[in-house]
């Protein structure tokens, strides 16, 4: 035997033989249902975070395409604002008589587009835009914020806002000192 | 129990197994995957609206910052207000930081964003500054203001903006051209108001010659008298001699009071040469000259035949008396002797007035010949012959008949809305009239350049201290009324009214109708703004120039800086 098994077919006869033995010795078995609902359960568990950042990276897409809408919106707000003369702001205020120095200016932009207004609460977009001036240096400032709410009574009211000083742009021909 | 609760896995429930250990992690392979997709691209579009903001904070500073430049360059005192007034010998620039401390507070508002402006402040950089013309005290130039601002995006990753951007500045005389701030008057073309005449000059050959006979007779015939007297007296009873009232012959032999004619007053005026003045007051019938003049010497001529007659009445009835009986003639020839000294009298009167007029006219305007004339005329040249371009270049406003349908109401809204108004405002008027027409109280320091016609009425400034006007005409300016303002009417001058008054000065070319020249003129002295050289301006009132700025950028450049 010993020395058959030196030769070519009859080593893996051998080996086979070890391999029956051992089964032979272990006898037939699988896994235990506890194994299986073990390894289930680990592998669920371990696919949760998985699923939690396919959710969140879902969230997340959403947000920033809210985020990144808003973000063009007030800039497309700002820079409309900042091309009225400083004078004009103060008389696009929405109320007739502006009691301060700090006027909401009426909002000309268009509505929003129904594909963002459908995924969202029913009132769950606001626009902003507030004027002041600053002191007496002939700067004021635009301030947009827009708020926005995905439907759900947990959801809360997400932010973006926009700030930007502007001048009097004929500033400098104005001044007035003693010769 | 073992052997009960094991479940046997054939090689399909394996494979199935395997195939779902597989699905799961691939899976969680895609999921993170995504997520990280996600992640990245949220760190994009983060960095990428960090930039636009970080582009807006930039654009708040330069803002900023050019308010604070705007007010500094115009206020007496700050450094930015010499700088900007250097005389531009060349074209080198020179830089500068502004705080800026508004857009600080903005960047610290942003809380759930972290931003940070490099050094607080906006770097400044004047590019380039050239003067108009070879005038070095009126430039302009371009100034840069550049602004960096960070924002952490998150992962160590920054986003740097750099916003540069760049304004054009304009730095003007705000009063009438040098060297014409120091006058009250100047008239370039004198023809129509003073004729050189040879007539004067006969006149006073006249009135000299007639003073000098007078002089030299007056003595003698008196002398004659007291030797005829004393003579006669011997044959008179002694009651008779004594009475002889000599203190009369004395009272009428006296010369009047007649005035040498002065060397220095300019009778003859030569062709080559121009008027102007430096008197605090006028009155511009002063420069009727030869008209009041014509008048008083109508008088005198009738006071030189009177004179001659009276002289020649004398003589007769001296040598009658002396011929014939002389006591009975003398008392005659006494009495010949009064018309001769009153009409001699009337004649040094007339003499004096007509002095005095021409004293008023010399003690109130110049006459400007050889050198000294060619030296102001270039000035003058310089200034009636700038061409329409060089005022729009310098303009800080323009109005375009062809674009204002009302060009009278557009200066009177851009005088109200932009108040104080500064600077220069050149009207392009070849066709339509500029009326300025009752402004009460004008705020600013403003020169008004009309290629056209403009007319003026009831004009006055707020505060003389703060506000200053001048009004240049390259068409006919018609004048009326009050005028607080220095008037340059390089073409024609005409004047409404008897009631003209000018407080400024009056820059003139020509006057077409004498006649009309009429009203009273106040130099105001404020509307002298010093004298420059071409090396140096130690002299000159910085606070008469004024710096402006365009009200938009004229280059703006966004620079992605090392993210």
């Amino acid at each position: 035997m010993i020395q058959d098994s030196f030769r070519g077919v009859g080593i893996r006869l051998k080996v086979m033989d070890v391999g029956t033995m051992y089964k032979r010795a272990m006898g037939p078995r699988g896994f235990t249902l506890a194994e299986i609902l073990l390894a289930i359960t680990i592998l669920v568990l371990c696919l949760f975070p998985v699923m939690q950042m396919l959710q969140s990276s879902s969230t997340k897409s959403s947000f920033n395409e809210y985020y990144v809408f808003a973000h063009i919106r007030a800039v497309s707000i700002l820079d409309a604002y900042a091309g009225y003369a400083f004078e004009e702001l103060t008389t696009l205020s929405l109320s007739p008589t502006p009691s301060s120095n700090i006027v909401e200016v009426a909002n000309s932009m268009s509505p929003l587009p129904e594909e963002y207004k459908r995924r969202l609460d029913p009132d769950g977009w606001e626009e902003k835009c507030v004027f002041s001036v600053l002191g007496t240096d002939g700067l004021g400032k635009l301030r947009v914020l827009i708020r926005w709410k995905f439907p759900g009574p947990q959801q809360p009211w997400r932010e973006y806002q926009l700030e930007r000083i502007v001048m009097r742009r004929n500033l400098s021909l104005v001044q007035q000192y003693n010769l | 129990m073992t052997g009960h609760s094991r479940v046997r896995l054939n090689s399909r429930g394996g494979i199935f197994l395997t195939l779902l250990v597989i699905v799961l992690a691939s899976l969680a392979i895609l999921g993170i995957y995504n997520y990280r997709l996600v992640e990245r691209v949220t760190l994009d579009v983060g960095a990428s609206t960090l930039g636009d903001n970080a582009s807006f904070t930039a654009q708040s500073a330069i803002d900023e910052s050019l308010a604070y430049i705007s007010q500094r360059v115009n206020q007496p005192g700050d450094e930015l207000f010499s700088l900007f007034r250097d005389q531009a010998t060349s074209s080198e620039g020179f830089g500068f930081t502004i705080p800026v401390p508004r857009t600080r507070e903005i960047i610290e508002n942003y809380s759930f964003m972290d931003y940070l402006l490099h050094n607080e402040s906006v770097q400044a950089e004047v590019l380039f500054q050239k003067s108009y013309g070879k005038l070095p005290y009126e430039k302009f130039g371009t100034l840069k203001l550049s602004a960096i601002v960070t924002a952490r995006a998150g992962f160590g990753r920054r986003v740097h903006r750099r916003l540069d951007s760049r304004h054009e500045f304009k730095t003007v005389l705000i009063g009438p051209p040098r060297p014409f701030d120091q006058l009250s008057f100047y008239l370039h073309d004198y023809r129509g108001i003073l004729n050189p005449s040879e007539g004067d000059q006969s006149d006073n050959n006249k009135i000299q010659s007639s003073i000098d006979d007078l002089s030299t007779r007056l003595p003698g015939i008196r002398q004659a008298y007291v030797d005829i007297l004393e003579s006669m007296k011997k044959e008179w009873p002694p009651e008779t001699a004594e009475n002889i009232p000599y203190d009369q012959l004395e009272q009428l032999f006296t010369q009047p009071p007649l005035e040498a004619l002065p060397s220095t007053v300019p009778f003859l005026f030569p062709r080559d040469m121009v008027l102007y003045s430096q008197a605090e007051a006028l009155d511009l019938d002063q420069l009727h000259l030869q008209k009041r003049v014509r008048l008083i010497s109508a008088g005198i001529q009738q006071a030189l035949v009177n004179a001659k007659v009276a002289n020649l009445a004398l003589d007769a009835c001296l040598l009658l008396s002396l011929k014939k009986d002389i006591k009975k003639n003398l008392q005659k020839c006494i009495i010949l002797i009064k018309p001769m000294t009153l009409s001699m009298v009337e004649l040094s009167k007339k003499h004096t007035e007509r002095l005095n007029v021409y004293r008023g006219f010399q003690d109130t305007f110049q006459i400007a010949t050889g050198d000294q004339k060619s030296k102001i005329v270039k000035y003058f040249y310089k200034y009636k012959s700038r061409e329409k371009s060089f005022w729009e270049k310098k303009a800080f406003y323009v109005l375009d008949e062809e674009k204002q349908l009302d060009l009278s109401k557009a200066f009177e809204e851009l005088i109200t809305r932009y108040t104080p108004t500064n600077g220069v405002v050149f009207v392009k008027n070849p066709t339509k009239t500029l009326r300025v027409h009752s402004i009460p109280q004008f705020e600013g320091k403003l020169v008004v350049v009309t290629s056209g016609k403009v007319v003026l009425q009831n004009i006055s400034v707020k505060s003389p201290p703060q506000d200053l006007l001048t009004f240049i005409s390259y068409g006919k300016m018609k004048l009326g009324g009050s005028i607080q303002a220095s008037l340059g009417p390089m073409s024609e001058m005409e004047i409404a009214g008897t009631d003209l008054r000018i407080d400024g000065n009056l820059v003139l070319d020509r006057v077409i109708n004498p006649e009309d020249l009429k009203g009273v003129l106040s130099y105001d002295p404020r509307i002298a703004s010093g004298t420059t050289s071409p090396d140096s301006d130690s002299n000159a009132k910085k606070s008469y120039y004024y710096v402006g700025f365009g009200p938009r950028a004229i280059a703006k450049s966004f620079h992605r800086v090392g993210d």
